[in-house]
């Protein structure tokens, strides 16, 4: 009992260091390129085409309207451009006859929309970052319970000295404010953590890929095909669930071992 | 269906049915590029169909989820026009026929 506690202790500690890295490479693509801009700029239409009954082409087109509404750079704006004073203003200068009626209640559902739209890009930026690093590096989530239920010594270090260190880093991520700072911590950590779980990565890359078949005469390419394919495909799943989720589980189960539920 | 959505559909179906295809086939042309065991670039063919189906899937969550095919496409409204209100909650805004394409945010 006290040796599946420990496994599934070292499994959750190396399962939330991998979605912090998943978290913090979806923050830097994030950072890099405009996933925002697109969905405010569709609200805005849309807002547009119910007040004046107008598509947006046609909007534009009017010769009445003014020439910055053909060139607005919607990158440089966020949702406080959707205000109610500010919107019938512009609603008016795309067209005189808009009817700018009940804007406040109308722009809370296209801010919400905006907001629903970007947290579930993200999600899905994060759930394809986890898929691409897990498929990709082969980080194979069988291999890693097997290896550390099998291996005490291994199973000692992650379920104590790693889940500590783990819970630390996924607080300070949580709480420092700068981003470098957090990046450059995150960075030391993760080459110290990546160096350490090298069990269960890049198997498929090897010239001979051993399977979980100690016979070499039953090692069935297909089977280890089969077998590392889906073990990377459930760990990218299961890395790119929120890191908090992992963290809570943690918690829970450092506190049901013997030496924990003793202090 | 209009000409516009008929060509987008068809070029999605072909998209689908090249990335079946693709790990099947990629394995089998490979050593001719010099992709093989003890070859240029030392892959195996189970490797490659490996490296050729993870790529795949996780440009396929990018692009339905993040990218520009899967779309938050709220309900349409059969007319354009939205009668001002005078009382009462106020109607939730929905696009006309002539709606701008919705942006992605696909679930």
């Amino acid at each position: 009992m006290l040796s599946l506690i420990e496994t599934l202790t070292g499994f959750a500690a190396i399962m939330m260091m991998l979605s912090l890295l998943v978290k913090t490479l979806t923050s830097v693509i994030k950072n890099q390129w405009d996933y925002y801009s697109d969905n405010l700029k569709h609200e805005v239409q849309r807002l547009a085409l119910e007040t004046t009954g107008k598509s947006w082409e046609t909007l534009v087109q009017n010769p009445t309207a003014p020439d910055w509404v053909r060139s607005i750079d919607w990158e440089r704006l966020g949702d406080e451009f959707l205000t109610p004073a500010y919107m019938s203003w512009f609603l008016k200068q795309l067209d005189q006859n808009a009817r700018v009626s009940d804007i406040d209640s109308r722009l809370k559902i296209h801010v919400a929309s905006v907001k629903y739209t970007f947290e579930m890009r993200m999600k899905n930026l994060a759930l394809a970052v986890g898929l691409a690093l897990c498929l990709l590096l082969n980080i194979n989530a069988f291999t890693i319970w097997k290896s550390l239920y099998t291996d005490q010594q291994l199973r000692a270090t992650f379920s104590s000295s790693y889940a500590e260190k783990a819970t630390r880093l996924a607080e300070e991520q949580a709480n420092q404010k700068d981003a470098d700072a957090k990046l450059k911590n995150f960075q030391t950590s993760m080459r110290g953590f990546l160096t350490d779980v090298g069990f269960g990565i890049g198997r498929i890359w090897q010239a001979n890929p051993p399977s979980d078949n100690a016979d070499p005469k039953q090692r069935a390419p297909i089977r280890v095909f089969v077998y590392e394919f889906f073990g990377s495909l459930l760990t990218g799943i299961l890395v790119s669930i929120a890191a908090p989720y992992w963290h809570d589980l943690l918690q829970a189960l450092a506190s049901l071992r013997p030496d924990k539920a003793k202090t | 269906m209009n000409k516009f959505e008929t060509t987008r559909f068809r070029l999605k179906i072909g998209f689908v049915v090249a990335a079946v295809l693709l790990p099947f086939v990629l394995p089998l042309i490979a050593p001719f590029f010099g992709i093989y065991a003890g070859g240029k670039i030392s892959l195996s063919g189970i490797q490659v169909a490996y490296a050729v189906l993870s790529s795949e899937i996780a440009l396929a969550v990018y692009i339905w989820g993040v990218g520009n095919w899967s779309r938050f496409e709220p309900p349409r409204f059969s007319s354009a026009s939205s009668t001002p209100q005078t009382g009462g909650a106020p109607r939730p805004p929905g696009p006309g026929p002539g709606a701008p394409p919705a942006p992605q945010g696909g679930h």
